[in-house]
């Protein structure tokens, strides 16, 4: 049994397009841009992240 | 069910939420790279059918708000930079 | 818009004179695009009130179009996504130090194009190649399926990890199959990082125009091959984000 043939996809989907944008490309920093690129580790407290693990993750069934 | 999850949709499972507090917990929250990251891993999980909607969207806007928050920071430090010289203690 | 507004940057080309690419600029898409010219090289920009861009959708999208639209007459440099010149005065001086850089990548991409091939299991490939691989992670998973989610998270980290290495080690068995063939024919390629744990390649590869369907063919060798175990996402073509070097700081 043989497959058909596939060709280059023509729809560009929003995770091929991300990938490509956000960390390829020209890439310019310095005093003439605006954005800022590559942030540095930022810290913040753990009560932040289990609030946002919350609401990303709502219980599991059967858990209260 | 769970470990349905894990093997299927590794973002909603157990699995990465360990992964997340044990080794992410807050030192890499907030880098601009990561989340990036996290952004894609979340679409791929929605393209590949693993999520629905819902919580993609869900887990976009908590993400693009972290990445604001991220940008936010970092300007402010630019900011302050002439003030506070950098101590070097980021280092790792 | 004045001197002072920002200018969105898409990317550079190699250009005479100043062209209106359309009113499809940054945000909604909706403010005029436009070049900027520095000898025989011209940046395509838009006045930008903001100064910062969510990554989502919509504006990938523009970012996206307006490329597009330019790579119908030109063959570009592309810009990553977000960055904004703080005023034309900023973008002339970056126009100057830029220079150099742009025609050198124009000239080596010149009648060449991206194309990126994303491969993924299954569903069930991935349960049969990498979650049921071995006797001992099914073991495993059946331990954990004893104990419960509590007692048993442990052991799920455990599992984690295990089955993170043996979906590498499967992964690198591909990539010496398929992706090492498909450099062969292809003039530059890039291996990028793997998007989440269902992802098997990630790659671009930069091809001659001329050896398009050449190319086309030697991916659908492949998929003959892979096609029923794995997903293949084969598109293009881009603009050759993954073959840009240049870097100003």
């Amino acid at each position: 049994m043989k497959l058909n043939s596939i060709s280059r996809e023509k729809d560009v989907t929003l995770l091929e397009l991300l990938d490509l944008i956000l960390d390829k490309g020209v890439v310019i920093s310095g005093d003439i841009i605006i954005s800022v690129a590559d942030v540095d580790l930022v810290y913040l407290g753990l009560r932040v992240v289990l609030a946002s693990l919350d609401k990303l993750y709502p219980p599991l069934d059967g858990e209260v | 069910m769970v470990l349905g999850k894990i093997f299927l949709s590794p973002f909603k499972g157990l699995w990465w939420v360990f992964e997340e507090i044990y080794w992410r917990v807050d030192e890499e929250l907030y880098d601009e790279g990561k989340l990036q990251r996290q952004l894609l891993e979340l679409r791929q999980s929605f393209e590949l059918g693993d999520i629905g909607q819902e919580e993609y969207e869900l887990g976009e806007e908590l993400l693009i708000a972290r990445l604001r928050t991220a940008r936010e920071r970092k300007l402010e430090q630019e900011e302050n930079e002439g003030e506070v010289e950098d101590d070097g203690d980021d280092s790792i | 818009m004045s001197e002072k507004t920002g200018k969105y940057l898409y990317c550079f080309i190699k250009a005479g004179e100043s062209e209106d690419i359309g009113e499809i600029g940054p945000g909604q898409g909706e403010q005029p695009v436009y070049t900027v010219h520095h000898r025989d090289m011209a940046a395509v920009v838009s006045d930008s009130a903001e100064e910062y861009y969510d990554p989502v959708g919509k504006n990938a999208m523009c970012h996206q179009n307006v490329i597009s639209a330019v790579m119908a007459k030109h063959e570009v440099v592309p810009v990553r996504f977000g960055v904004i010149c703080k005023s034309m005065d900023a973008l002339n001086k970056l126009l100057e130090e830029i220079y150099p850089a742009v025609m050198t990548n124009l000239e080596r991409l010149h009648n060449k194009m991206e194309v990126g091939l994303k491969l993924f299991w299954t569903r069930d490939s991935f349960v049969k190649e990498v979650g049921e691989s071995n006797e001992e992670v099914v073991a495993l998973k059946n331990k954990i399926v004893e104990l419960g989610p509590d007692k048993g998270y442990l052991l799920m980290i455990e599992l984690g990890e295990r089955l993170q290495k043996i979906a590498d080690e499967k992964r690198l068995y591909y990539i010496e199959n398929i992706y090492r063939g498909l450099q062969k024919e292809a003039v530059e390629s890039r291996l990028n990082d793997i998007v989440g744990e269902r992802m098997v390649l990630n790659a671009a590869f930069l091809v001659d125009k001329a050896g398009e369907e050449q190319f086309d063919l030697a991916v659908n060798r492949f998929y003959d091959i892979y096609g029923r175990t794995l997903e293949f996402k084969y598109t293009g073509p881009w603009p050759p984000y993954n073959f840009i070097d240049v870097k100003v700081d």
